[in-house]
């Protein structure tokens, strides 16, 4: 290995199985070439496009120091304090065109062209085996129906060189030491609520310790073999968040849970059974397993919730992407929709709602699926009306309007699609004054009404663009009607359903009570 | 019976309000609350949380 603090090779998979190698705790390059993880990278970068790796020695990582200090400082192997950090560019670049740089020779490789190429980076952990330490690298391109709203703008400072990696969400792998799924699971989760929420970045031991310090435990949690919903919900508390639990083993409940709050730039825990196929539609228990969704795929074809045809947005979701610490960042979930039969302990055998999975299985050759259990959000604590309150006022609403077009079917009021998710009061501003179909004066108006901070936005939709925004106070209390403002962005709907606040006592008409408020709040204010 | 008049709102207003007070629309309103029930019990799975599952380690 060179003594320099850095070099350059052109990217290859023997290239980056020999630079993981060299950079852990003596794992042998057969090993780290028949990981999970670096099959993965290897087929990540590709589609990346990544031309050459830049390596970084006796880089200190913040998240590794902590458990260095806390752990392996004490183990009778001498494991080094520093990690190495893989540097991804999209163009080829040479290791004298670098040095040049760094010596302040911009003739060779310039500032703009070193930033523009850069993909992001991936520390190596000097350890034995769960070597992934803290990587960023950017998303897949974007496309229209791929969005992954929990990344952010990250930055690497390579000897003073600023590098920004424009959209991304750290990910790591769990050494299982310090830190289990659960924990690199809610380490990603933190890392973008942290920013959202300004609270402090705890590294995997200060999760570790925050999920278990208040809690009695049979046996000691260091080294640490897994984490309870319990735990992970006291880690979420510890950064004074509230964990919001939700059920997800009904299909739609997931696809709909999941766009409420990821759409919002909040990433979710998602609880699961992995599933090892043995024959058929058989598939037998590997364990439970927790991940970090931080995107998802609008690919599928919209379909209703239920038989009220309330059609949502999320009812398109057929992918997530998750940072699974066995697999890698920006791992592929498909709602495909398939069935399996799984019989778990003390319980007859039925059939469950899954997912595809990017896991090899444990046993012969197998597909492995991911039966969904449990979400867990990381909530502001002002964020206190939860998505179920916002869709059951949106069904009541669209039902109204579906009643109506059955006697004016000329506004063309069925088959909308909803669109349903908590967002700031910042963001429902920056987009209405941008929205197209509004005049000025309401736009002005709409843009400068007193709103609260957290917002349930329900936009419907007529062939993708909107009609109707509902507004809600997500920080209200439930039983209010929570109603902040209804924008109309089609002038006949809104004089249709003024002219039915004005011509008739809203009182008498036959609606639920969240409709009647809508029409209160449209007489009142338009 | 006149034509309905198609871009008159307070028109199409009118025609709605007679048709939700009247028995076909009480009827079907009826069926749509029944619909809004059904959605609410799907919406309200997601808060059946099994206890002794918040005890179960994630372990893979």
């Amino acid at each position: 290995m060179s003594t320099s603090p850095f070099d350059v090779c052109p990217y290859s998979l023997d290239c980056l199985v020999k630079l993981i190698a060299a950079s852990s705790h003596q794992k042998p390059e057969d090993e780290v070439r028949n990981k999970s993880h670096t099959r993965y990278f290897d087929h990540y970068l590709n589609k990346l496009g990544v031309k050459t790796l830049l390596v970084e020695r006796d880089y200190i990582d913040r998240d590794f120091l902590e458990d260095y200090a806390a752990y392996y400082v004490r183990c009778f192997p001498l494991y080094r304090k520093t990690c190495t950090r893989i540097h991804a560019f999209r163009q080829e670049i040479t290791l004298e065109a670098v040095k040049a740089f760094l010596s302040g020779d911009e003739t060779k490789i310039g500032l703009e062209e070193l930033q523009t190429a850069y993909l992001g980076f991936i520390v190596v952990k000097p350890l034995p085996h769960t070597v992934i330490g803290r990587t960023c690298l950017t998303t897949y391109a974007d496309n229209t129906t791929r969005h992954f709203p929990a990344t952010r703008q990250f930055e690497a400072n390579l000897f003073g060189i600023k590098l920004p990696v424009v959209k991304t969400l750290p990910f790591q792998e769990q050494d299982s030491v310090v830190a289990a799924c659960a924990t690199s699971a809610l380490w990603t989760l933190f890392q973008s609520t942290a920013r959202e929420f300004q609270h402090q970045l705890l590294t995997p031991i200060e999760i570790t310790r925050a999920a278990t310090h208040l809690l009695p435990t049979e046996s000691r949690v260091i080294p640490n073999h897994g984490m309870s919903t319990h735990m992970m919900a006291h880690a979420i508390k510890s950064v004074n968040l509230e964990p919001f639990l939700i059920r997800v083993a009904e299909g739609k409940v997931l696809h709909a849970a999941i766009y409420s709050y990821v759409r919002a730039r909040i990433p979710l825990i998602l609880g699961i059974d992995l599933v090892e196929q043995t024959s058929g539609t058989q598939y037998d228990r590997m364990g439970k397993h927790a991940v970090a969704i931080v995107g998802y795929n609008l690919g599928g074809v919209p379909t209703p919730l239920s038989v009220s045809g309330l059609t949502l947005r999320s009812s398109r979701i057929d992918k997530i992407y998750v940072h699974d610490d066995q697999i890698g960042p920006f791992a592929r979930m498909a709602l495909d929709g398939k069935g399996v039969e799984v019989q778990f302990p003390g319980q007859p055998s039925r059939k469950y709602d899954s997912l595809s999975t990017s896991w090899s299985p444990d046993h012969g050759s197998g597909d492995v699926r991911a039966i969904p259990d449990i979400l867990l959000v990381p909530l502001y604590h002002k964020v206190r009306l939860t998505w179920e309150w916002a869709l059951k006022r949106v069904t009541e609403f669209n039902e109204a309007l579906v009643q109506s077009s059955k006697i004016v079917p000329e506004l063309k009021l069925l088959g909308l699609e909803w669109d349903v998710y908590v967002t700031t009061v910042n963001d429902v501003r920056d987009d209405l004054r941008k929205a197209p179909n509004i005049d000025a004066s309401a736009r002005f108006s709409a843009v400068t009404w007193p709103m609260p901070r957290f917002i349930w936005r329900a936009t419907a939709l007529r062939d993708d663009a909107p009609l109707i925004d509902l507004l809600f106070d997500a920080t209200d209390i439930d039983t209010s009607h929570g109603l902040v403002q209804v924008i109309f962005h089609d002038a006949l709907v809104r004089d249709f359903i003024k002219s039915i606040a004005d011509v008739s006592p809203i009182d008498s008409l036959p609606f639920a009570r969240s409709v009647k408020n809508i029409l209160h709040w449209v007489k009142a204010n338009l | 019976m006149t034509k309905p008049d198609r871009d008159n709102p307070r028109e199409m207003a009118q025609r709605a309000i007679k048709w939700f007070k009247s028995a076909e629309g009480q009827k079907s309103i009826k069926e749509s609350e029944n619909r809004v029930e059904e959605t609410a019990a799907l919406l309200a799975k997601g808060r059946e949380i099994d206890p002794a599952k918040l005890h179960e380690p994630f372990t893979v």
